[in-house]
């Protein structure tokens, strides 16, 4: 277990008491031990305080407001699906229409004048009003640009782990805060290797394999490892 | 049977046997599917027993009164538009606290987040004045208030996936288990996070990048 992993055991209780008194012996001796222990229980001290801040408590009428905000929005979803199935019994209903030539004549003509002035109405939009549009689209072009340059600074990284049977594999480090959501690797081939591609800035990076949600394994391609304070090694990525 | 247990109306003068968490499944249960049926005191009595930690949590999570508010409001109201989904096998605790994490994540992402990112500002500034250690003999309400002000911006200013096992572990107090439950995030996971999270925290506390 590493150092970091056994003051995070001691401050959220999971150490045995005889585990707890080998480490503030150990402490005792090592003076750079007792200060991260002292470091962390310091700002454990402080989250604590944290806890009883007055700006989390709930305001007095948040409950009414909620309920009703709640009763409200489901009522109108009600009305709205019970208007959905109203309209949709009054479009297939069955009807019989009867027009009279003259009405037909009409009502073609109408159509006709609309079509036309709808056409000439378009054809007079000012140009000028368009140049937003272009304005907005250089805009964006600059911003892909930006987007592109940054890609340019960052490295493409490709992670590969052959998993034959495993139904997915994720890749969870220091570069994602270690969520297991974030970086999905795919085997698109079926071939059982599992591969994905990851921009990320220069920096040292620790990271693992997850392997169906539950088993955690090490890149067997890196060059370099580190006790992860788990019973395993994570893999250590250098991007100079 | 447990359930039978706590149906029955005990004879004067027989031992109660009632699980009190088993009761209070049972009642959460029989207080849910009233809701589905649409009593709406039925659902004042889920959001009674839940707003005060999901109001937290919001709060923390997104650092503004105003904006936990609403987002409480929301996740109530998601829930009971989609109280038909809910598998009543698992806590209710646990389903509305994942609603409402969702909810904040969905806000922390979304342009109405962006337009307004003075909360974080306005909790730097409290630290940045409440930064200078306060004199000896200060009152000790200041000085807790000075405490709070600076972990809390600290903990504004870490990324959301950071922030967020610091607020679900060390501010609502839950379990890895809990906070598994409710995230999906596989424990080991979540311990490594708070490893990592915890270390980044107290390199902000101490003015110092890791």
């Amino acid at each position: 277990m590493t150092r970091d992993e056994r003051i995070r055991s001691f401050i959220d209780g999971e150490l045995t008491e005889r585990e707890t008194e080998t480490l503030l012996a150990e402490a005792e001796r090592d003076a750079d031990l007792a200060a991260a222990l002292d470091s962390a229980s310091a700002l454990q001290s402080s989250l604590v305080t944290l806890r009883g801040d007055d700006d989390a408590r709930a305001p007095g009428d948040l409950v009414d407001r909620s309920v009703r905000r709640a009763v409200l929005e489901r009522e109108r979803d009600e009305a709205a699906t019970r208007g959905v199935a109203r309209l949709t019994r009054w479009l297939v209903r069955p009807r019989v229409f009867r027009i009279r030539p003259a009405a037909l004549v009409l009502a073609v003509a109408a159509g006709v004048v609309l079509a036309v002035g709808s056409a000439r109405l378009i054809a007079r939009v000012d140009p000028e009003s368009l140049a937003g549009a272009r304005v907005a689209r250089d805009d964006e072009r600059g911003a892909a640009s930006a987007r592109d340059d940054l890609a340019v600074a960052d490295v493409p990284v490709r992670f590969v782990l052959p998993a034959r049977g495993a139904r997915s594999v994720v890749v969870a480090g220091d570069f994602n805060e270690w969520r297991t959501d974030a970086t999905q690797l795919v085997d698109e081939d079926g071939d059982g290797v599992f591969v994905g591609t990851v921009s990320l800035a220069r920096g040292t990076y620790d990271y693992m394999f997850l392997v169906d949600g539950e088993r955690w394994v090490a890149d067997p391609y890196a060059s370099q490892y580190h006790d992860d304070g788990f019973g395993q090694r994570n893999a250590v990525l250098r991007l100079d | 049977m447990s359930s039978m247990t706590f149906t029955q109306r005990n004879a004067p003068g027989s031992p109660v046997r009632t699980d009190p968490v088993e009761a209070e499944r049972i009642d959460e249960r029989r207080t849910i599917a009233a809701c589905r049926d649409g009593d709406a005191r039925a659902f004042r009595v889920l959001v009674e027993r839940h707003h005060r930690g999901l109001y937290a949590l919001a709060h923390r999570m997104v650092g503004d009164r105003g904006d936990a508010d609403d987002l409480v409001q929301e996740s109530f109201a998601k829930a009971h538009r989609s109280l038909d989904d809910y598998d009543d096998t698992y806590r209710f605790s646990t389903w509305i606290y994942r609603i409402t994490l969702n909810v904040c994540r969905d806000f922390l992402k979304s342009p109405r987040r962006r337009e307004r990112p003075g909360a974080i500002e306005a909790a730097l500034d409290t630290a940045i004045e409440a930064r200078g250690e306060p004199a000896d003999g200060a009152d000790v309400e200041l000085m807790r208030a000075a405490t709070i002000a600076r972990v809390r911006a600290a903990v504004a200013q870490l990324s959301d996936a950071y922030r967020e096992v610091i607020v679900l572990k060390d501010l609502q107090d839950l379990s890895y288990e809990e906070i598994h439950a409710i995230t999906g995030d596989p424990v080991t996971a979540l311990k490594i996070r708070a490893v990592r999270a915890r270390l980044r925290l107290r390199a902000l506390l101490e003015g110092s990048d890791p």
